[in-house]
């Protein structure tokens, strides 16, 4: 009597918790999903997010103290200085080796470099991805806080 | 001309539409025009059926799944399985090194025909059948044991270690399966006292409460459990998840057709959908009153193809909730392992299948 028992027990409990399944699975079809389209719609990118530098080029007075800092040797910067006033003719990262750890941006005196929130950064070269921040005729570089996306921004990224 | 009454396929809907084109029993290449227009109507009507339960299949499970499914190829993604039929005929066709080479090629079509000649006895309107066949059950089960015999081909011709456990896994649960899918289907049968679907659909005719699953309280206690044993066998039938043991892409890559690339894979996975459409409308008519309504209202008053378009919609509707619940499913259920499917085809589903078979006999007795 008790294996007649267990036996309808486990087709009751089968055809429950099927419908236990059912009832969670089935409500996520009128649900909105969650995929953002990518290239379309950009996602919300936190303010803290380290991506590609925003630099300051004229706050820079090429110190070199990012490019010694850098662990895996990604920045080369070339300067040459007159007196007080520097001029910057190459800040170059290489961004098939920097691993966006944002120790360049502790050590400068000038806080002329920042992380910034671009990441989506691809090339068909090796060439693409070596930014020159310092390349005037193509211009990569940020002056002044008005290219922060956010206000509080320039303060959380030092 | 009326179509489906008693008569195969290839003379009623191909032989009207050859008239049309002027081509009639005088032409000389008349059976020859017969079968090319029967095999155009079934590419041309049946498979963009398929493919739109491809269709229906991923954009469900993508939301169910919080994704939103294919979207970027025609208006709401609607083309992508068109696309990947013009990939999958472009793709190359390998034979690998090993393969028993005739079995292989075989193998496909086998199963291609199998799923796709099950819509020849479905009746989807009053008249609109393509054959009205007097053993119509009975020939669409035993369709579903042929799709089997391809799929066994495939595994053992592959020379694949995974090919050859799916189909062997396929062969174990055939004959679990099999026995409550007959058994169970015979019930209803057995109250009309005919095979031909045809026969099954006019006996439920009218309203609701004519319908074999509902007809009144002690039916549906009957009624109501072979109609789930049916529904579970058919799903194993159509080896979808949770009974998706033979292709099992966790464990065997593809299972049977593991190594079949370009078209004869496409052969392989649209009948599934076919089977998974047909299936449900063999339910739909066994249980649910098929191409009738439940409101007992006649169709619309007007010619043919006014009864035509509201037995369709009924049929469509039935159907397409079987088909929506079988897709529901495989996005809920973990597949089974090989003893628990033979666990629930041995010791649940064929005991309750033959209670119900003699339970049923008792109210055909009793009235």
């Amino acid at each position: 009597m008790s294996a007649i028992k267990g036996w309808l027990h486990g087709v009751w409990m089968g055809l429950k918790t099927t419908f236990i399944g059912l009832r969670i699975t089935v409500p996520y079809i009128f649900r909105r999903p969650y995929t953002l389209q990518y290239p379309e719609e950009v996602p919300e990118i936190p303010p803290t997010e380290r991506g590609l530098h925003n630099f300051e080029i004229d706050k820079c007075i090429s110190c070199d103290q990012c490019a010694k800092i850098c662990p895996v040797d990604c920045i080369v910067i070339e300067g040459e200085s007159k007196g007080k006033t520097a001029r910057i003719l190459k800040f170059e990262i290489d961004y098939t080796k920097c691993l966006f750890c944002a120790l360049c941006c502790e050590p400068c005196p000038t806080e002329c470099i920042h992380m910034g929130p671009t990441f989506d950064l691809v090339g068909y070269t090796r060439e693409e991805v070596i930014i020159d921040y310092a390349d005037r005729e193509n211009p990569r570089t940020f002056s002044g806080e008005e290219k922060m996306p956010y206000p509080l921004e320039s303060l959380a990224r030092k | 001309m009326i179509l489906g009454l008693a008569t195969p396929l290839s003379t009623t809907i191909a032989e009207m539409l050859a008239s049309l084109v002027g081509l009639g029993a005088s032409w000389p290449f008349h059976a020859l025009a017969m079968l090319l227009v029967a095999t155009g109507v079934v590419l041309l009507v049946v498979t963009p059926i398929g493919l739109g339960g491809v269709y229906l299949e991923r954009k469900l499970a993508g939301r169910m799944q919080n994704r939103r499914g294919p979207n970027r190829v025609g208006p709401h993604g609607l083309l992508q399985a068109v696309a990947d039929g013009v990939k999958l005929l472009a793709k190359e066709d390998i034979i690998q090194r090993g393969a028993d080479e005739p079995l292989f090629r075989a193998a496909p079509y086998i199963v291609f025909l199998a799923a796709f000649t099950g819509f020849v006895v479905l009746p989807f309107a009053p008249g609109l059948v393509g054959a009205d066949l007097d053993v119509g059950i009975f020939f669409f089960l035993s369709l579903i044991g042929l799709e089997t015999i391809g799929i066994v081909m495939a595994g053992w011709s592959s020379n694949n270690k995974w090919s050859l456990l799916g189909s062997m896994r396929e062969v174990a649960q055939v004959i679990s399966y099999e026995l409550p899918l007959g058994i169970s289907a015979m019930c209803p049968v057995l109250v009309v006292g005919s095979l031909s679907l045809n026969d099954i659909t006019d006996y439920q005719a009218g309203h609701l409460f004519n319908w074999i699953l509902v007809r009144n309280v002690y039916w549906a206690i009957v009624m109501v459990p072979t109609f789930l044993v049916f529904y579970v066998s058919a799903l194993a039938a159509c080896k979808r998840a949770p009974f998706d043991l033979p292709e099992a892409e966790s464990e065997l890559t593809a299972g049977f057709h593991t190594e079949y690339s370009g078209m004869r894979f496409g052969l392989f996975f649209l009948p599934e959908y076919a089977l998974m459409l047909s299936i449900s409308g063999v339910m739909a008519v066994l249980f649910l009153g098929g191409y009738h309504d439940p409101f007992g209202l006649s169709a619309p008053a007007g010619a043919m193809a006014g009864s035509w378009a509201w037995g369709l919609l009924w049929f469509t509707i039935k159907a397409g909730f079987l088909f929506l619940t079988m897709i529901f499913l495989r996005w809920t259920l973990p597949r089974l392992r090989i003893d628990q499917v033979m666990y629930l085809c041995y010791k649940v589903l064929l005991p309750v299948s033959l209670l119900c078979l003699v339970a049923t006999a008792a109210l055909r007795l009793l009235g």
